[in-house]
Order: C-alpha cells, then sequence, then structure tokens
C-alpha cells in the first residue's frame, strides 16, 4: 500500500482538506505541502509515534461491561482537519453570540418569561420539557450565566456551509481529548508547527479555571474550586480527572461534599472540613441533589440546591440549565438571538420540523424516509431515526412514535456530512465524515476553543462519530492563510 | 487531600502488603515442612489459628489439610483476608488514586492481580504454589520500591506508608504466634533453631537478626528482636515508632501519634525470656489489639472528618 496525496478523490462530499483533486484549500496549502513530501513509510511511522504517545501519555476511554472497566486506547487519526482563520473567527463570534441569547432565555424562562408573553415560544413547550426546574424559579446566577461550559455540534453540508446542529449544555465532554490530540500532534508533525501558524488550544483549562473564579459568591480570599464526578465508572472519569488536575482542583464525589446546617458546602480532607465555593459539576441535575431531586441518587449531595439557591456555593452549569438542552428549544434559537440581542444569527441552525405543529408534523411523516427525526431530550445519538438507513418497519415505528407524542419529536434534513483525508485501516487515505465540538464558556466573559474536537467515522460510508461505536478523532487546526 | 483519598492510599498499602505478607508465610511453610524430621507433622492448621480464622474456616471447609489451608488463605474469593482478595481490594483502591501514584504503581498492582486470578487455581501443587507466590512476593517488592523512589514526601506518602507499617507490625506479631505454637509440639523438640530461621527468612530477617544477635537462634532472642529492634523495619517496635514520625507531618496527628507511642511503651514491658506459650499467644494479642487502636486514631483523625 502507498500514500499518494494527488491520487486523494475528494469524492462527492464537501472536501475540508482540498478544493478538487490534488488541489488543496488555501488554508491547506502549507499543511498540504508538507504531507506530500512524507514518503508512505514516513507516514506509517509517524502513526506509530502517535500510537506511542497515547500509551504513554494514559489517554483511554471507558467502555462500561460486565460490571468492570475496560480502558480502551483513544482511537485518533493523524492528520489534522484544517479550518480557515478568518472562517473560524466569524462562527467563534457566532458561536458566543448563541451562548449568550441562550443563557439570556433560560435567565427569562426562571424569571419574567417575556419570551413566552411575546408569543415567540409557546408556553407549553417549556411547561412540558422535563427539564425545566421548577425550584430554579425567580434565581439568578451570576453574570446571568446558567449555562458556563456548552459543547455545540458543528457540521458542514454539502455547499460548504457551518451550521449548529445541538447544543449540549448539561454537561458536554471531550475537551480533554481536543487538548491531549494537540499534545500527541505535536509530537507527530513537530516541524509543522514550527513552520504554520496554529492556534493553539493549551490555555482551555485557564480559561476554565477563569470563568469558575469569576462566577465565585464574593469572598476574600482565593475561591475554593472543585470538579464533581459520579466516579471512577463514568465513561468521562478520564476528562474529569485530567481537568481537576489541569486546573490544580480537587477532583471529588458526592460523598466528599457536605452541606452544614448554615447551608454551607463543605469538603471532608484530612484536615477537617474545607468549605467549597465553586463547583464544576459533572452530574445531571436529576443526581445532584437526593434531597430535591431523585430521591435514590447516592452521587450527589444532600443539600447542595438549598446552599446554591442562599447563593452560598456557584454551580458550573446552573441546575435548570437543561431546559434549553431540548431539540424543540434549539429550533426557537435564531429566534431568541433576534429578540434578546437584536441581533442576526452569525451561524445557521439545521433547518428543524418541529412534530408538535400540525403543518410540519404532517410534512415529516409525509417524508420519515428522507429526514433524520429525533426524541427531544435525548442526547449521545439514542432513539433516533435516520429516514435513508431505516427498514419499512423502523420508520413505521416512529410514525406512532411522532402520533404518540408530537412534542417530543423534530425531524431535519438528512446532512451530506463533509469529509477530510483520513488513514484506512488498510493503510491508505480515503476522505472520512467529520463533525466539531467547541466548547465555549461563559462567566464575566465569553470564550471559545480555537476549533475544538474533531470527530471522524472511522468506516467507511459511516455517519456515526461517537467512539463507542467506531468513531474516531483528530487534532483541529485553525490556520490563517494570510499568515501561514 | 480529600480523606476518601487517603482512606484509599492507606488500604492500597495494607492489602498490598497483606498479600506480601501471606505470601511469604506460605512460602516459608512449606520450606519447613522439608526441613524437619520424618514422622513430625507441621500443623497447617495453625496458620487459620494466628489469624484468628477458625469460625470463618471451619464454615468453608470440613478438613484441616494443607490444601484446604492453603485454598482458603490464598485463592479463596469468600474469605475477605486471602491474598487473592488482597489483592483485589489493593486495585479497586490503585485504580481510584492512580492519579496521586507514580504511574508505573497502578500497573504493578494490575499485572499482579491478574496473575492471581490465571494463576489461583493452580497452586495445588507446591512447586507450582511456590513459583506463583514467588512473583507475588517479587511484585510487591518491585510496588515499594517504585514508591520509595519515585513518590515525593506528600500526604500520600505518609498515608501509604503508615498502612504499610501498621499491616507490616500486624504480620510480625502473628508470624511470633505460629513460631511459639509449633514448638509447643513435644515432636519438634531439638528442631527450635531450624524453625525460627526459616521465619525469620519469611521476614527477610535472618541477615539482620544475624549481625544484630550474635548467639545461636533461640526463640526468646528472635520474639525479642523481632519485637522491639528498633533498627530493623519489620519489628514492631520499629514500626510503631515510624508511625509515630510519619503521623507527625499530618494535621491534627496527637491521637495517632499518642496511640503508636502506647505501642512502644506496651513492648517495653515485656520480656520474652521465662514467657511460656500461652504468655507469649496473650501478648500478640494484646499487641494487636494496641495496632488495631491505631488504625482505629488514623480513622478518627483523617477519614471521618467531623461533620455537624
Amino acid at each position: 500500500m502507498s500514500i499518494n496525496w494527488n491520487e486523494y478523490e475528494p469524492g462527492r462530499f464537501y472536501d475540508e482538506l482540498f478544493q478538487s483533486k490534488g488541489v488543496p484549500r488555501e488554508a491547506s496549502r502549507d499543511v498540504f505541502r508538507h504531507l506530500q513530501n512524507l514518503s508512505t513509510q514516513d507516514i506509517y511511522k509517524r502513526k506509530k509515534t502517535a500510537d506511542a504517545a497515547i500509551v504513554e501519555l494514559g489517554i483511554t476511554f471507558t467502555v462500561y461491561s460486565d460490571g468492570t472497566n475496560i480502558d480502551r486506547a483513544w482511537p485518533f487519526d493523524i492528520i489534522p482537519r484544517v479550518i480557515c482563520g478568518m472562517e473560524w473567527k466569524r462562527a467563534e463570534e457566532g458561536l458566543k453570540q448563541r451562548l449568550k441569547a441562550l443563557n439570556m432565555f433560560i435567565n427569562d424562562l426562571y424569571n419574567s418569561q417575556e419570551i413566552i408573553k411575546s408569543g415567540i415560544v409557546p408556553a407549553d413547550v417549556i411547561m412540558t420539557s422535563r427539564n425545566f426546574r421548577k425550584e430554579c424559579i425567580g434565581m439568578t446566577p451570576a453574570h446571568g450565566a446558567w449555562a458556563n461550559i456548552c459543547g455545540s455540534d458543528i457540521v458542514r453540508d454539502g455547499d460548504g456551509t457551518l451550521y449548529v446542529l445541538e447544543d449540549n449544555l448539561r454537561v458536554p465532554s471531550g475537551v480533554s481529548y481536543m487538548l491531549e490530540n494537540r499534545k500527541i500532534t505535536k509530537r507527530v508533525f513537530p516541524e509543522l508547527f514550527k513552520d504554520i501558524n496554529i492556534i493553539p488550544v493549551d490555555d482551555y483549562p485557564a480559561k476554565l479555571f477563569d470563568m469558575l473564579t469569576s462566577i465565585a459568591p464574593a469572598c476574600d480570599k482565593e475561591p475554593e474550586i472543585v470538579v464533581l464526578t459520579p466516579g471512577i465508572f463514568n465513561s468521562a472519569y478520564f476528562e474529569h480527572a485530567f481537568l481537576a488536575q489541569q486546573m490544580g482542583a480537587e477532583l471529588v464525589e458526592g460523598a466528599d461534599l457536605f452541606v452544614d446546617t448554615d447551608d454551607k458546602v463543605y469538603m471532608k480532607t484530612i484536615s477537617g472540613l474545607t468549605q467549597v465555593d465553586v463547583i464544576y459539576r459533572r452530574i445531571d441535575d436529576d443526581f445532584i441533589d437526593p434531597e430535591v431531586f431523585r430521591a435514590d441518587s447516592a452521587l450527589g449531595v444532600p443539600g447542595l440546591m438549598r446552599a446554591w439557591k442562599k447563593g452560598n456555593v456557584a454551580i458550573a452549569n446552573a441546575p435548570g440549565t437543561g431546559v434549553a438542552d431540548d431539540k424543540v428549544v434549539y429550533a426557537y434559537v435564531p429566534q431568541m438571538i433576534e429578540f434578546y440581542l437584536g441581533e442576526k444569527p452569525l451561524i445557521p441552525n439545521v433547518e428543524t420540523y418541529l412534530c408538535r405543529e400540525e403543518d410540519q408534523r404532517l410534512f415529516v411523516l409525509d417524508n420519515l424516509e428522507k429526514l433524520v427525526v429525533k426524541p427531544a431530550n435525548e442526547s449521545g445519538g439514542y432513539g433516533m431515526l435516520v429516514g435513508p438507513h431505516s427498514t419499512e418497519e423502523q420508520i413505521e415505528q416512529f410514525r406512532y412514535l411522532i402520533n404518540e407524542n408530537p412534542r417530543n419529536y423534530i425531524a431535519q434534513p438528512t446532512l451530506a456530512l463533509s469529509v477530510t483525508p483520513t488513514l484506512t485501516d488498510k493503510g491508505t487515505l480515503a476522505g472520512r465524515h467529520v463533525d466539531l465540538r467547541p466548547f465555549i464558556l461563559q462567566g464575566e466573559s465569553s470564550y471559545c476553543t480555537a476549533g475544538g474536537l474533531t470527530r471522524v467515522a472511522l468506516r467507511e460510508g459511516s455517519l456515526v462519530v461517537n467512539s463507542s461505536q467506531g468513531g474516531g478523532s483528530k487534532d483541529t487546526w485553525i490556520i490563517d492563510p494570510e499568515e501561514a | 487531600m480529600l480523606s476518601r483519598v487517603a482512606n484509599r492510599v492507606y488500604w492500597l498499602a495494607r492489602y498490598m502488603e497483606r498479600a506480601e505478607d501471606m505470601a511469604k508465610l506460605a512460602n516459608v511453610y512449606a520450606n519447613l515442612m522439608l526441613d524437619m524430621p520424618k514422622g513430625t507433622d507441621i500443623v497447617w492448621y495453625n496458620l487459620i489459628t494466628i489469624m484468628d480464622a477458625e469460625e470463618s474456616f471451619a464454615e468453608l471447609y470440613d478438613d484441616r489439610s494443607e490444601t484446604s489451608v492453603m485454598s482458603y488463605l490464598i485463592s479463596d474469593e469468600r474469605n475477605p483476608c486471602s491474598l487473592f482478595c488482597s489483592l483485589a481490594f489493593a486495585r479497586e483502591n490503585a485504580r481510584t488514586t492512580r492519579d496521586m501514584l507514580p504511574s508505573e504503581a497502578w500497573e504493578v498492582v494490575n499485572e499482579l492481580y491478574l496473575l492471581a486470578k490465571k494463576e489461583k487455581e493452580h497452586i495445588g501443587t507446591r512447586t507450582k504454589r511456590y513459583q506463583f507466590l514467588t512473583q507475588i512476593i517479587r511484585g510487591g517488592q518491585r510496588l515499594e520500591g517504585m514508591l520509595v523512589s519515585g513518590l515525593s514526601r506528600n500526604s500520600t506518602y505518609n498515608f501509604l506508608q503508615i498502612g504499610r507499617l501498621l499491616e507490616r507490625a500486624d504480620t510480625t506479631t502473628r508470624i511470633l504466634d505460629a513460631g511459639s505454637l509449633l514448638l509447643r509440639s513435644s515432636k519438634l523438640k531439638g528442631t527450635e533453631g531450624i524453625v525460627w530461621m526459616n521465619l525469620l527468612k519469611a521476614m527477610n530477617a535472618y541477615q539482620m537478626y544475624r549481625q544484630a544477635v550474635r548467639r545461636k537462634v533461640a526463640s526468646a532472642d528472635v520474639i525479642d528482636f523481632l519485637l522491639k529492634d528498633a533498627m530493623f523495619p519489620r519489628a514492631v517496635a520499629y514500626c510503631a515508632e515510624s508511625i509515630a514520625i510519619l503521623a507527625g507531618r499530618l494535621p491534627n496527628c496527637a491521637p495517632v501519634a499518642e496511640k503508636a507511642k502506647a505501642v512502644n511503651c506496651l513492648l517495653e514491658g515485656f520480656t520474652a525470656k521465662q514467657a511460656d506459650v500461652k504468655d507469649i499467644h496473650d501478648f500478640m494479642d494484646k499487641t494487636q489489639i494496641a495496632l488495631y487502636e491505631i488504625d482505629a486514631a488514623v480513622a478518627d483523625a483523617w477519614f471521618n472528618a467531623a461533620i455537624g
């Protein structure tokens, strides 16, 4: 097998690296020039370097089965995904704009509900959302920011436009892999980092720390910040430990924390009780406080909501944030941006049909074989119908589900996701579908990662980018062609 | 340092030490068999007695054969004190504290657990058992070396050491108990030297004993040495004193240091000369209780932060 960049076929999809066969996009020019000069053996050697780095850095993801955890090496592709700096600048602004509007929306919902009164978002959409928490009514967290950490999924359609596919506002994960991917590529292609101006991503933990500091309740000492994890059996435990370590924060489990009669949160240490000011929680609302939400939760901290409502502790993301992490709410984000900010959205939504609206539902039911149908409240790709890849039977099942509970379903056209050159397990180069998850922070100010985590469907033709289902990831390079 | 994390590294060290000590004891016992005059019968069941495990053993086994005793102490998953269970617990504790330890530490613990899981059904023959137990001992030594040379002298280190020393002191008292019990059998008259030599070897103590005590190997000397020597790292006195020093580097250490000093006081008031088997057994019980009180003080001071 040999690798010849000039023989690579971009195919019928939008290719991230190539304009057409043998012709790189402007931002990828220098990357292409360099990669082209590497022999096939060189590329394989670099691949080996990456594999060794993954083992050495201990980058794993966890698959839980049969009562035991299996740590698997992180599936990684060495060929970077390149995005033009100017294009990214606009996307970054668009993402911050979006998060700002979403935060104003959540704050509005738990307070005066102007957007409902104005008839833009129907009241029943909110009242029937199981993530609307009445316990949060009347609250306004620091800087009006409920979702302090947001991981949005961005995809590129056949025409080259970037769309936001969904906003993950509950406990988005993946940022540690973005950071580790960069560490790996620095070992694999050190010379490229010397010659090309690739925007660094390593400042994320520092920015996260600054954001968490900015939401701490007023006090005269440095705030005590902790990362709250459900524990070692959680598939994102590696990330929880990684972020805590990078920020110099304690990694705690529910049982390490304790709310005293003074409604303050303490952690149990070998020196006694230490007050905690900010909790970066990686546990869903349902589990954070057995006094208020699920009483059977052993992961949470009894009394946490009390402490939060008294303003004695900041929780990121704030309880109740999940109300905006709903695919029906997603459909209204462009209108929210206009309503709260008086601006036009900088990144468009994917066209979305709401099954709760009769005319849209009829259209969806007539076109199930062409559409992607998603439940409103699931994450991680569960309970979806991909029309073009489904059997008659599956389509009929969704027809039934939609009619049973129209509020709970939305539909979108099947996108022609962009591809980018990837090393296959046969040792050849081929286009594979990718998406992108940037991470956006909002506290006192806003921040967006330079690029994000590019996930790639390693199987030919596959659109599934999840690591548990044959997905992998790539480093994402934001390159300014003028500076390159 | 979080109490939970401190608790886990403390128990990681205790369980690893327990597994290693059990391996050494089992190997030495088998070796002792070979050195005994024909017709004398080494009682394997003594090992159950010194572990205070008579009841639990009786529930699981009908006979007191070597096979049953070894299976109970080494591979039986129903016995929470078996070598296999110790390794399984050590592994759980290591996995949840990986970030605190040199990265190879987790790998060693995990390897040993996987080895035990694979080999534990093959301990019926003495040769195989010997090889397996030797691998466990080597692994334990590798881990200790790694921690001593690779871990900063921080709280993690202090908790690991305290756990290890406490477990080690406890094992020493049990091995002394074993020796004195063995010699009670009149058939073994005249084998005193051989029995103690082997038990000293089980604790890697033979050379050090020889250097410190320049007489023929005799019960009272060995017992005094392993209880009261201030320089030998497996002697109970040394362990207790080291615990007091390590505790001094941690917050709120007074109660723990006090309990550690109480052990030293207890030891000073005892001499093995003139003590009969029963006296020795009673004193070992007393020492074990005093050591247990250190453990309780450790939990009180550092693991159960006062609430409310």
